[in-house]
């Protein structure tokens, strides 16, 4: 029965599929032709220094390597590193995995306001940010003058610079980015399965738990490799809104090659966190093709 | 005739069963979307054991009907009982209604056995319980080997049984089924109609089927409800709405349809006495119950293309009139002929026996029917 119902469209179909084939070999290598200006642009901006980062990161050798590991400023950003990304990761796709349903599941005007609040968040500079942030938490900012005002809390809370203003930065910097993957997931969800789901006797709780967030998944998944790429990478809200200690991998990459001048151990850190990057990309790579 | 005897006594066998208290009643229901009205005062009884099917084109209001009753779109009015008990506002899970739609809805991410053991998961059936009934679903519609598959790795026809296997494993109230149908090929459908009605029979579940296909609803149904525009014009079974259409609209949706204008001469509601547009005088059926012109008024009469014959010049007809023989088509069973008479062009079908010659094209011929199949129609409102 298959078989009858694949006939028409194969026979019909091969030589136009073929056809299809040729015009698209033949328009990529085109498109080659046009990506020559900015392939030459990669390859001197990215693949030679990369290429340079990693041969100095060799020069290293094994005591060097065995030294950075004993290394308290690169062990302790490392453990900075993946705590703050992991923390910032699982709230900020919680945040984003409730901001999307919302947008989702709005009326227009709410589905409106929200879309442009985070496109104005996705697309405000990071250095504003951190202004903000800076005159909102430091010690006679805007929360620890409300606080005080109000009786909450007899001194100013030490929030900035620090880890707590830190964390809030980062994960209002990721938010928007998490957004998308999960939304693009949940528009595409077939409103007639949740029907479905409803008129076999499910609650609404039933249905997200049984339907709407194992479909969403494949979005949940990409956003957070998004977002913990992202978070390996940060360096300047560590660098303005954080205390030394709180420093992240990246700051430690900068304070080798700019302040110490020390480009072999950079190298070596800076490679660390391109291997990382690497491999979370290319899962990445996979999640969001699976959200298709 | 016996395909009739059948749906009657399947109709009685409902009826009977159990007074109404299954009885779904679909009362003055209206529902507005802006200013189009999608359903405009919409009454029927989906008896319990029946099968009836909404036929209409797209857009008359069908999924609208069917959603109403699934809970899953909200009325502006009327009202929709159970039995004597009113189910408007009441959530869709408690409806414990079956939906299969035209896009099957099936859980992506679950088996088949998983998809068909949901409804019976959400309410808390013990799994032994519920993978035995699940089974035996899977059984009944013939895809006992697919339950560890998932949807994505079934064919169409296979989805849809899933589909209706889930539905029916918690026995409702009623199957709602929504162009069910529509995404096969026609091959594989006419074998699911068949199926489907097979497994309607042996449940004996109410089901409320909605499609745009005449045939599939004139195979599968044991009434029918033609929608226009929001309405439901008439409602009977395919035999009756066929054979006695109450309106332009279903003769014409519903098979061909000679449609005659008319001047009224007597009319008693049964039988009415009509004058055709070359003045020649006849009797027809009066098919609609109510709606139909007084005498004097101007109506309009349906005859079937099977129902004309031609007939020679002293055959003594109820209704005869005269016309030139146009073209005739040959059908292989049937011969489809082009007569034109009483100013517009008549269809007139015959089967294909030895005894009839076709007429050369201008030839003057006479067209007769019996009052019997000549239904007086409706007037437009
Ligand atoms: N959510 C909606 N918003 C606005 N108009 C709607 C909505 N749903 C249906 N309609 C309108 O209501 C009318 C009836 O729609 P409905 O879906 O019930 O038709 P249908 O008979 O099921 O048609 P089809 O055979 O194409 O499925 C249509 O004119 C449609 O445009
Ligand atoms: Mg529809």
């Amino acid at each position: 029965m298959m078989a009858l119902r694949t006939i028409g469209p194969d026979v019909s179909g091969q030589s136009s599929v073929r056809a299809a084939a040729v015009a698209a070999r033949r328009g990529r290598w085109g498109n080659l032709l046009w990506l020559l200006p900015v392939l030459a642009l990669y390859a001197a901006g990215l693949v030679l220094p990369l290429g340079i980062t990693v041969r100095r990161a060799f020069e290293l050798g094994a005591a060097g390597w065995s030294d950075l590991l004993h290394n308290s400023l690169f062990t302790g950003a490392a453990l900075n590193t993946v705590i703050d990304s992991t923390g910032i990761t699982v709230v900020a796709v919680l945040l984003a995995y409730s901001l999307a349903a919302a947008i989702w599941r709005g009326g227009a005007i709410a589905r409106a306001s929200l879309t442009t609040l985070v496109v104005i968040a996705f697309l405000t500079t990071v250095l504003v940010k951190i202004v903000a942030f800076n005159a909102l938490l430091r010690d006679n900012g805007v929360l620890n003058t409300l606080l005080q005002a109000l009786g909450v809390i007899d001194g100013p809370l030490h929030l900035f610079p620090g880890r707590p203003a830190m964390i809030v930065a980062m994960v209002q910097y990721v938010v928007p980015f998490a957004i998308f993957p999960i939304l693009s997931v949940m528009v595409r969800l077939d409103k007639r399965v949740e029907q479905a789901a409803e008129s076999l006797g499910a609650s609404p709780w039933h249905v997200f738990v049984h339907v709407v967030l194992p479909l969403t998944l494949p979005g949940v998944i990409a956003a957070a490799l998004l977002v913990f790429v992202i978070c390996t990478g940060f360096y300047v809200i560590p660098a303005t809104l954080g205390t030394p200690r709180d420093q992240l991998l990246a700051n430690v990459v900068a304070l080798y090659a700019l302040q110490l001048v020390d480009f072999r151990v950079a190298s070596a850190v800076a490679m660390v966190l391109v291997v990382v990057v690497g491999v979370l990309t290319v899962l990445y790579q996979r999640a969001e093709r699976a959200t298709r | 005739m016996t395909v009739d005897d059948s749906k009657v006594t399947s109709a009685a066998r409902a009826t009977g069963a159990a007074d109404g208290a299954r009885d779904i009643n679909v009362t003055g229901l209206g529902k507005r979307y802006g200013a189009a009205h999608a359903l405009h005062d919409v009454n029927f009884t989906l008896r319990d054991g029946e099968f009836l099917t909404l036929l209409g084109p797209s857009g008359s209001g069908k999924t609208t009907t069917l959603g109403i009753i699934a809970g899953f779109v909200d009325p502006d009015y009327g009202d929709v009982q159970v039995g004597a008990r009113s189910i408007i506002g009441m959530p869709p899970r408690r409806r414990n209604l079956g939906i299969v739609f035209q896009s099957y809805a099936l859980f992506p991410h679950l088996s088949v056995a998983a998809n068909v053991e949901f409804g019976l998961r959400m309410r808390k059936v013990p799994a032994a319980e519920r993978e035995r009934r699940g089974k035996r679903m899977l059984e009944r519609v013939g895809l006992a080997d697919f339950a560890q598959r998932t949807p994505a790795q079934l064919s169409g026809g296979q989805q849809q049984r899933v589909a209706l296997a889930r539905a029916l494993v918690i026995n409702p109230t009623a199957l709602l089924l929504d162009e069910p149908l529509g995404a096969l090929d026609r091959r594989l459908r006419q074998q699911v109609e068949i199926e489907l009605k097979g497994i309607q029979r042996e449940t004996g579940v109410s089901v409320l089927h909605v499609t745009h296909d005449q045939e599939e609803a004139m195979i599968m149904s044991d009434r029918m409800a033609v929608m226009n525009a929001g309405r439901i014009e008439q409602i009977d079974t395919p035999t009756n709405v066929y054979k006695y259409p109450s309106t332009r609209f279903v003769a014409n949706f519903l098979g061909e349809a000679n449609l005659l204008d008319v001047n009224v001469r007597e009319n008693d509601g049964a039988r009415a006495i009509v004058n055709y547009a070359d003045g020649s005088s006849g009797a027809v059926h009066v098919s609609s119950a109510h709606g139909t012109g007084g005498s004097g008024s101007q109506g309009t009469v349906c005859v079937r293309p099977e129902r004309m014959h031609f007939a020679s010049d002293d055959e003594v007809a109820e209704n005869a009139v005269c016309g030139t023989f146009v073209s005739c088509l040959y059908l292989g069973a049937s011969l489809r002929c082009i007569v034109q008479a009483l100013g517009q062009e008549l269809i007139v079908t015959c089967s294909d026996h030895a005894a009839f010659t076709s007429p050369e094209p201008g030839a003057l011929v006479r067209l007769a029917w019996d009052a019997a199949d000549g239904q007086l129609l409706a007037n437009e409102s």
